[in-house]
C-alpha cells in the first residue's frame, strides 16, 4: 500500500531521513517534498474543495476547517484518511521519526485566506505525539505569507512556505516546539490538511 | 478637559443604567477636542518598548503617569460605581501590524473596572485590533477602535481579554490607547 501512495523516493530513505528528523534544528521535524503520488493528491484536492469548509475565529486564529475527515462520506478523500491512519504508514512513520504514535489521527482540511492566520503554540495536549501539515496550494512564494514557521524560545529560525504535495512532519513537544502559520497577505488560498498521530 | 456632556447628571446617570445591564459602555467624543490633541501630542512624544512573548503577546507599551487624567476617571469610576476604587495599573500600550495578545489562563481580569482611553484616529475596523473580553469562552464586551473614546468595563476574576490580531488592512498605522485598571 506504500508503494499506492507515497513517492517510492521516499521508501528506501528511512534510515537517512530518521538522522535529518533527530538532528534539526529548533526542534525535530521532516520537510518533505513531493512526498505522495502526485496524481492522487491532485485528486484528493479536487475533492477536499467540495468538504464544507466552517470560518473559525479565535484570539489563536483565523481560518476556515472542515469536521474532521475520519466522517467524511466522499470515497477519495475516505481512501486518503484509511491510508494515513493504517499500521503500515504509521510503522512507517516511526521508522522515520521513531515517535510511537499508534492511536488515532485527526485529520482537517483549511483554507487560509487573505489576512487568515494561526499564532504561535505547540500544540499541548497530552496524546499528541506528532503533528502534520500537507500543503495543497500551489504558487505561493515567500511574500504571501502563509508559511509554518518554527521558534526558537521568542525567534523564527525556520519559514516553510507553501507548497504542494509537501508533507511536514514534528514532534509535539509542551513548552517547546512552538509553531505558527504566518498571516496570508495575498488573494490566494493557502489549503491543507493538517492534524495530530496520538499515542 | 471632559466633554461637558458627560459631567451632567443625567448623562451619568443614563451611564451607570447602562452599566448596570451591560456591565460595559464606550462614550464617544469623552475629551474636549483641544485637549485631547494635546494629550495625543504628549503620548505620542514617549517612548514605548517591544514586548514580545510569540505565546502570550507582542506589542509596544510604557507607563502612563498623567495624574489629571488618573484622577479624574478615578473619579468618575467611583461616581459610576458608587464605591471607592485603586488603581493596579496604568499603562500606554501601541499595536501595529503583526500585534495581539493571547487569552492566558494565567492572566485574569480584576474584580474592579477597566478604562480604555483610545488615541487613534482613521483606524480601519478590516484591520482588527480590537479588544474582546471573554467569559466562559463567549465575548461579553467588544472594544471597537473609535478615536477619543472611553471604555468602561466592569471586570471580574472570571473574565480575560485579547487584543485581536493586527493584519496587513492597518497598512502603517497604530492602534495606540491608554489602559487603566482599577480594582474594588
Amino acid at each position: 500500500m506504500l508503494n499506492k501512495f507515497i513517492n517510492t523516493n521516499y521508501l528506501d530513505n528511512t534510515e537517512n531521513l530518521r538522522k535529518q528528523f533527530k538532528n534539526i534544528k529548533p526542534f525535530p521535524h521532516l520537510v518533505l517534498k513531493d512526498f505522495f503520488n502526485r496524481e492522487f493528491i491532485k485528486k484528493f484536492k479536487v475533492e477536499l474543495k467540495k468538504e464544507i469548509f466552517h470560518r473559525l475565529d479565535s484570539d489563536l486564529y483565523s481560518f476556515s476547517q472542515t469536521d474532521d475527515l475520519v466522517n467524511s462520506k466522499n470515497s477519495v478523500i475516505k481512501d486518503f484518511y484509511n491510508f494515513l491512519t493504517s499500521k503500515e504508514f504509521k510503522d512507517y512513520l516511526f521508522k522515520i521519526t521513531n515517535v510511537k504514535a499508534e492511536g488515532k489521527i485527526d485529520c482537517s482540511g483549511f483554507i487560509y485566506s487573505s489576512t487568515d492566520y494561526l499564532l504561535p503554540h505547540d500544540d499541548r495536549l497530552e496524546s499528541r505525539r506528532l503533528a502534520y501539515v500537507l500543503n495543497l496550494s500551489e504558487n505561493f512564494v515567500k511574500s504571501d505569507g502563509g508559511s509554518l514557521d518554527l521558534f526558537d524560545r521568542n525567534n523564527i529560525v525556520k519559514s516553510i512556505v507553501p507548497s504542494f504535495n509537501t508533507l511536514t512532519i514534528f514532534r509535539v513537544e509542551i513548552n517547546k516546539t512552538f509553531h505558527q502559520v504566518s498571516e496570508v497577505l495575498t488573494n490566494k488560498e493557502r489549503l491543507s490538511i493538517a492534524g495530530w498521530f496520538n499515542d | 478637559m471632559i466633554n461637558k456632556v458627560y459631567a451632567q447628571k443625567i448623562s451619568l446617570e443614563q451611564i451607570k443604567k447602562v452599566l448596570d445591564n451591560k456591565n460595559s459602555i464606550q462614550l464617544q467624543c469623552f475629551f474636549e477636542e483641544e485637549y485631547f490633541n494635546k494629550l495625543k501630542d504628549r503620548i505620542n512624544k514617549i517612548i514605548l518598548k517591544k514586548e514580545f512573548i510569540p505565546q502570550l503577546y507582542s506589542y509596544s507599551s510604557a507607563d502612563f503617569k498623567d495624574k489629571d487624567i488618573i484622577s479624574t476617571i478615578n473619579n468618575l469610576i467611583s461616581y459610576l460605581f458608587n464605591k471607592s476604587s485603586k488603581l493596579s495599573s496604568s499603562r500606554i500600550f501601541s499595536f501595529q501590524h503583526r500585534d495581539y495578545t493571547l487569552l492566558s489562563d494565567s492572566i485574569r481580569q480584576d474584580d474592579g473596572v477597566k478604562v480604555i482611553i483610545e488615541l487613534t484616529d482613521n483606524w480601519n475596523d478590516e484591520a482588527n485590533g480590537y479588544t474582546s473580553f471573554v467569559k466562559d469562552k463567549k465575548e461579553v464586551a467588544r472594544i471597537n477602535v473609535i478615536n477619543n473614546s472611553v471604555s468602561i468595563i466592569r471586570t471580574n476574576n472570571d473574565m480575560r481579554s485579547f487584543v485581536k490580531y493586527v493584519n496587513y488592512k492597518s497598512k502603517d498605522k497604530k492602534r495606540i490607547f491608554i489602559e487603566l485598571t482599577y480594582h474594588f
